[in-house]
């Protein structure tokens, strides 16, 4: 409700762990969330892409 | 995104790290990386396992993409900011940066880290009780301690 650009509840939740997950960067080497947020806070931006 | 990457040394000036995800291929991420200079990593998504299971998939649109949303993860994982949109728009960056320079967790772990006098105390009292069982003994150890300080205190 503070948030007025909040329309939906993301899974997870503040307070919760997010799920660990591997992707590949664009150079296509693996990556790891749990290695992403080893050395500090993370900033994950999820964007609608490029077509 | 652009936004992000004129940020990014305020991010990582508060100790923090930044990472996109989209659901396009990484070859497609690569451009935009080159594209937009990004000092950033983007992960690909192309099965869109991760956008799913997060809960911000949009399955209405260009085949199925991800919401614009932004999160803020403690090194545990923990998640400090969460904001999930329904259209293009995303919370502003600085509106991120001041989020990281708050370090109201950050400021939690270091209590812990770097013990008070009253953590000192308890300590020393612990292992006071440890040492000497003994009621009486304990009693005359801690005046003996106490009276010492409060004569510190007094002068």
């Amino acid at each position: 409700m503070t948030e007025p650009s909040l329309k939906t509840a993301a899974l997870p939740h503040v307070g919760q762990t997010a799920p660990d997950f591997e992707l590949p960067d664009s150079t296509r080497a693996m990556r790891r969330l749990s290695e992403l947020t080893a050395s500090g806070p993370l900033v994950l931006l999820f964007y609608r892409g490029h077509w | 995104m652009a936004e992000y990457r004129d940020l990014y040394s305020s991010l990582r000036g508060a100790g923090a790290n930044a990472a996109a995800v989209s659901v396009d291929a990484p070859e497609k991420s690569e451009s935009v990386r080159r594209e937009l200079r990004l000092p950033f990593s983007i992960l690909s998504d192309a099965e869109r396992r991760v956008v799913r299971e997060w809960n911000i998939y949009n399955a209405k649109e260009k085949g199925g993409i991800a919401k614009p949303a932004v999160f803020i993860l403690n090194p545990d994982r923990t998640v400090r900011f969460a904001s999930v949109d329904e259209v293009a728009s995303r919370v502003p960056a600085a509106e991120i940066v001041r989020r990281l320079s708050e370090r109201d967790l950050g400021l939690a772990a270091r209590k812990v880290l770097i013990p008070g006098p009253a953590t000192f105390f308890r300590a020393v009292r612990s292992a006071i009780r440890w040492a000497w069982p003994n009621r009486k003994s304990r009693l005359r150890l801690a005046k003996c301690a106490l009276g010492h300080s409060a004569g510190e205190r007094s002068s």
